[in-house]
């Protein structure tokens, strides 16, 4: 008997009247894999790709598109035939048909299986074969796509058996449909939905935290904490050839959601068909697991509509409500009626006190989250974000074993690969200064960073953590001028902060596409487009000047910015595959602020014959132009005694950037006008600003200038140049916080 | 044999069984009796191992049948409420049940099926009640197992089919090991077909009797004696579990054998004297009333 109930006659026998489950498996594979690659492979036809280009598509096509497609019936055969197998222990009929046959619950268990599983894993084969069979007639057959395709399988099983069994265990510890499929969808919603919670408690709760860049425990929920988004996340992976780790994850995700239902199963009782739940400490340990978070979630929801000092009473009036009802609920579903709303007082007090504990955490900063900075013997690396600190939006290249580049924008700075550290983790001047600006964080609460005050301006910087652990933590602190400048002239001495525009440099200059020689008065020129050894020159130049530079040096005042840009060699992507194209090229896009000490580099650009800076800038008029407290132009004087005019470039910015380390005057700047009839906008820097513009300030009607109202300034654009063609791009309007 | 020792089992708050000992022996038709709600359900479901006593156990020929596969493949269960896989034909749940019991006779099922004139390749689905309840006996008789557990299985069955169905009972007794076990709350539908009796109520055992010893062990007299002083010392004499007068006529149920009675009642040289046979419900009204029990609480 044992074995007959693994023959295919006891297959036959059970399958009796389920035959339309294979046959609808069929349906979806023959969908998912031929059709779906016939499909893919006659779009190429229309492009003229190389064969190499059609090879690597075609591989492309089994590592991503036939992985989705394939895994969405997946997914549905776990589900039909998880369904098929063991719903039948929510009716009482039924389960004592099956459990009185004469055959041990956990050899059921496997049969039904192994009945699921031929039931999948019969018509996959076979359309499966059928695709690599249509993919050789059309050219494409080698044994690595053998691999993929076996990987495919293999990849697709996982699937099979994650989902399949997390249903299961779902249809073992729970006794009706309703309970069920409450219990399912909790199953993959829970775990992203506390995620989401945790993160939105921790924004409106704590000054530090990074909403921005989720990570630690809030990832690990949102990305990873239910079968459907790891199996998302994987599939991300994947893609990318990737995917080993997660593929490892969801294998002992996998393997343990068997051994429990597995368990689950053979302890089940068969009196709880038709109970809604199975376990009693099980459903106690899912009251307590929704109640709690639907507790808080309602507090909070509670906090943040009221504006007034009541919000914080609001707040517990919506704990209570959200813990009363959520708790209500599913008494009432656990017990199928609405009279058990109240019942299990001691629960709900239970419950009640767990959500006041998470909500003291948060409101009371329990767990010292605001005040938290790893140890430095653990700080192993620092993620900046650039822009805040310097506005430096140059690319993060980096060039590949097989001599190309990977190329990144400047919002991957929070990837673990692109963090700054020295020698040995962080320096002792790293951490202190990091430390003082932790400290200071509770005096600066509720900043969102951009704002100029008397005080100062203040940023937000988001910044990371690489602790030696592995672990990461994300932060976003608020900083002042002066603790940005000590911090970037900590990273310059103690940490490899230069490397990033090194690496940038490195790369060959034959690779080199544009140099934009960008002035302090704003003026943009393309230089040296026809000599390519002046551009090396020049290149060489900023490198040497870099290097030498000391970490003063690279905080004084810009005086003018190169914008370069390569056209770099990248690895065949299929997603960027342009038809035709033997070698794949990606730009690479810098900006290098040019700073006083750069002697070589100046020394370069001078035979530009273009003003180096905005001292150098003949001006006719400068018209100071005044903002109210809400950034609004308020009125403007115009200026055109030449003594005035030099007092105001002295004192002006340059326009091509604002400088976190740099602290400008507020509410006032000036449009500059020159001999040519171009304009360019400049900010003033504290402190510098000329006494006659310092008393105007105070007062608009008793300025000397002429004041008018101001409208919008318009966008001026110049071309032509020394040696080739060049753009001239002066932007008139107020720049607004670089960090913004 | 079917051994129950100590056997509990509660839904909740609500003990359904409550420590029941019993002995089902072999080659007898057992008749488990109670009202609704007396615990046979369970205790069936218990000893057809679906349910897991909470206390005792219940043994098969000295092993455990609780997700034991030897055990189990002595006992065929047929459930009050019957189910049959979707889309099943009569042959097609043969097939289905020669899978897990290997003695399982397709060929004389399929002779009952002809006998009973059921049609083999229809669905299931489409038989009445009493059909699905036919089918389940012959399925039950053809698995080959020693013991066949029926919970309120002659429900829904025409008198006809009653008939043929207690004909095949009788006719598998003589042929092999094979003990029928009928739970219903139809002490009248039991009488004619059991050999032993057990009265469910309440979750507990109220008694366990061979109902031929019973029977030959408790009359009903009727009489006339010449005075009461005879009536009396009768009475004494015997023992009586119940007296009723209808005028000069004395109406008595008795215990014993009824050469011992009719010597013990000869001797008072009656008037008149008859012995009559009792009813199954008649025996449990006596022997429950004995016990102090108020049988139209347990019944009606």
């Amino acid at each position: 008997m044992k074995s007959k109930i693994c023959s295919s006659e006891y297959v036959r026998t059970v399958s009796r009247g389920k035959s339309w489950i294979p046959a609808f498996l069929s349906l979806g594979f023959f969908l998912a894999f031929p059709v779906a690659l016939l499909l893919v492979v006659g779009n190429w036809k229309a492009a003229r790709y190389t064969p190499d280009q059609l090879h690597l598509l075609y591989e492309g096509l089994w590592k991503e598109k036939l992985v989705f497609t394939g895994g969405a019936i997946t997914i549905v055969a776990a589900i039909m035939n998880s369904i098929n197998g063991f719903s039948y222990v929510y009716s009482r009929k039924k389960v004592d048909f099956y459990h009185s046959l004469p055959v041990k619950r956990s050899r059921m268990f496997w049969n039904r299986v192994y009945t699921g599983l031929l039931y999948y894993l019969v018509p996959y084969m076979i359309m499966e074969f059928f695709a690599v069979c249509i993919g050789a007639a059309k050219g494409f057959f080698s044994l690595k796509l053998m691999e993929l395709a076996a990987r495919l399988l293999l990849v697709h099983l996982l699937l099979y058996f994650l989902f399949y069994f997390s249903i299961v265990l779902v249809f073992c510890v729970t006794g009706n449909f309703l309970m069920g499929v409450l219990c399912l969808a909790g199953m993959q919603l829970y775990g992203p939905a506390l995620g989401i919670l945790m993160s939105f408690c921790a924004y409106g709760f704590f000054d530090t935290f990074s909403s921005n860049y989720p990570y630690g425990i809030f990832k690990a929920l949102e990305d990873y904490a239910s079968p459907i988004t790891l199996t998302a996340a994987f599939w991300q992976k994947y893609e990318a050839g990737q995917g080993a780790a997660l593929a490892a994850v969801l294998f002992v995700l996998t393997l343990i959601f068997t051994a429990v239902s597995y368990f689950a199963y053979i302890h089940r009782p068969s009196e709880a068909a038709g109970k809604p739940m199975v376990y009693g400490k099980l459903a106690a340990v899912i009251k307590f697991m929704v109640v709690v978070p639907c507790g808080m979630g309602t507090g909070f929801v509670f906090y943040l509509i009221p504006t007034s000092h009541a919000r914080n009473i609001w707040c517990v009036f919506g704990m209570i409500l959200g813990t009363v009802l959520a708790h209500g609920m599913i008494e009432a579903l656990y017990q199928m009626d609405f009279h058990a709303f109240f019942s299990k007082k001691v629960q709900l007090l239970a419950a009640a006190v767990l959500v006041t504990v998470c909500a003291l955490i948060y409101q009371k900063d329990l767990l010292n989250f605001d005040a938290y900075i790893p140890r430095q013997e653990d700080i192993k690396a620092l993620n900046l974000d650039m822009m805040t600190l310097s506005g430096d939006m140059t690319d993060y290249v980096k060039e590949q074993e097989d001599g190309t580049f990977s190329i990144e924008d400047s919002t991957s700075w929070e990837k673990r690969e692109n963090a700054f550290s020295g020698k040995d983790g962080i320096g002792e001047e790293t951490y202190e200064i990091l430390q003082k600006i932790v400290e200071n964080q509770e005096n600066r609460k509720f900043r969102y960073g951009g704002e100029q005050t008397e005080e100062g301006t203040f940023r937000r910087l988001q910044l990371g953590y690489q602790l030696r652990s592995g672990r990461e933590v994300k932060r976003s602190y608020v900083i002042n001028t002066e603790e940005c400048g000590e911090l970037l002239y900590n990273l310059y001495k103690e940490e490899n902060l230069k490397n990033k525009t090194e690496q940038f440099l490195a790369s060959d200059t034959a690779y080199l596409d544009n140099i934009s020689f960008i002035s302090g008065n704003g003026r943009g020129y393309d230089i040296f487009q026809d000599h390519p050894e002046k551009q090396k020159k020049l290149i060489e130049a900023v490198k040497t000047d870099i290097q030498e530079a000391a970490p003063e040096d690279l905080l004084a005042l810009p005086f003018a910015e190169l914008h370069i840009s390569y056209i770099l060699p990248v690895t065949e992507d299929i997603h960027s595959l342009v038809p035709g194209e033997e070698k794949p090229e990606k730009r690479a896009y810098g900006e290098i602020n040019l700073f006083p000490s750069y002697k070589n580099t100046i020394a370069v650009l001078k035979e530009t014959g273009y003003p180096l800076s905005f001292e150098e800038t003949e001006i006719k008029k400068a018209k100071i132009l005044y903002y109210n407290e809400s950034g609004e132009e308020e009125t403007a004087a115009e200026y055109t005694e030449k003594e005035q005019l030099e007092a105001l470039v002295q004192a002006a910015a340059p326009s091509f950037g604002t400088f976190a380390w740099i602290e400008y005057e507020p509410d006032v700047a000036a449009i500059f006008q020159t001999e040519q009839g171009e304009e360019c906008y400049a900010e003033f820097l504290r402190g510098r600003i000329p006494e006659f513009i310092r008393q105007e300030s105070g007062s608009t009607d008793n300025r000397e200038g002429e004041l008018t109202e101001t409208g919008n300034p318009e966008r001026t654009e110049v071309t032509g140049g020394v040696d080739g063609p060049a753009e001239i791009s002066v932007e008139k309007e107020k720049r607004e916080g670089a960090d913004e | 044999m079917i051994e129950i020792k100590k056997c509990s089992k509660s839904f909740g708050s609500v003990k359904a069984v409550d420590k029941v000992s019993l002995e089902i022996g072999e080659r007898e038709v057992f008749g488990l009796v109670g009202s609704n709600g007396a615990g046979k359900s369970t205790l069936l479901r218990m000893a057809a191992g679906i349910l897991k006593p909470d206390e005792g156990e219940i043994e098969i020929d000295g092993e455990s049948i609780y997700d034991n596969e030897k055990a189990k493949a002595c006992i065929f269960y047929i459930p009050d409420d019957s189910y049959f896989p979707a889309d099943y034909t009569p042959r097609d749940i043969a097939d289905f049940y020669r899978c897990y019991y290997p003695k399982f006779d397709v060929q004389r099922f399929s002779k009952f099926l002809r006998q009973f004139h059921m049609d083999d390749k229809k669905r299931i689905s489409t038989f009445s009640k009493g059909m699905r309840k036919q089918l389940l006996v012959l399925l039950g008789v053809s698995a080959g197992t020693k013991y066949l557990l029926c919970d309120e299985t002659f429900d829904g069955l025409d008198p006809v089919m009653r008939q043929g169905v207690k004909s095949l009972f009788a006719s598998e007794i003589m042929g092999r090991e094979f003990t029928p076990v009928i739970a219903s709350h139809n002490l009248r539908e039991l009488e004619d077909i059991c050999d032993h009796v057990g009265l469910l109520y309440k979750g507990g055992i109220l008694l366990s009797r061979d109902l031929e010893d019973m029977k030959f062990h408790i009359h009903k007299i009727q009489c006339v004696l010449k005075d009461k002083d005879q009536e009396r010392q009768l009475q004494k004499e015997m023992d009586v579990l119940k007296t009723e007068h209808q005028g000069s006529l004395l109406l008595l149920t008795v215990r014993g054998t009824r050469e011992q009675i009719m010597e013990k009642i000869q001797g008072k040289n009656p008037l008149f004297c008859e012995i009559l046979p009792l009813t199954l419900e008649e025996i449990f009204i006596s022997e429950t009333e004995v016990a102090g029990y108020e049988i139209k609480n347990m019944f009606f």
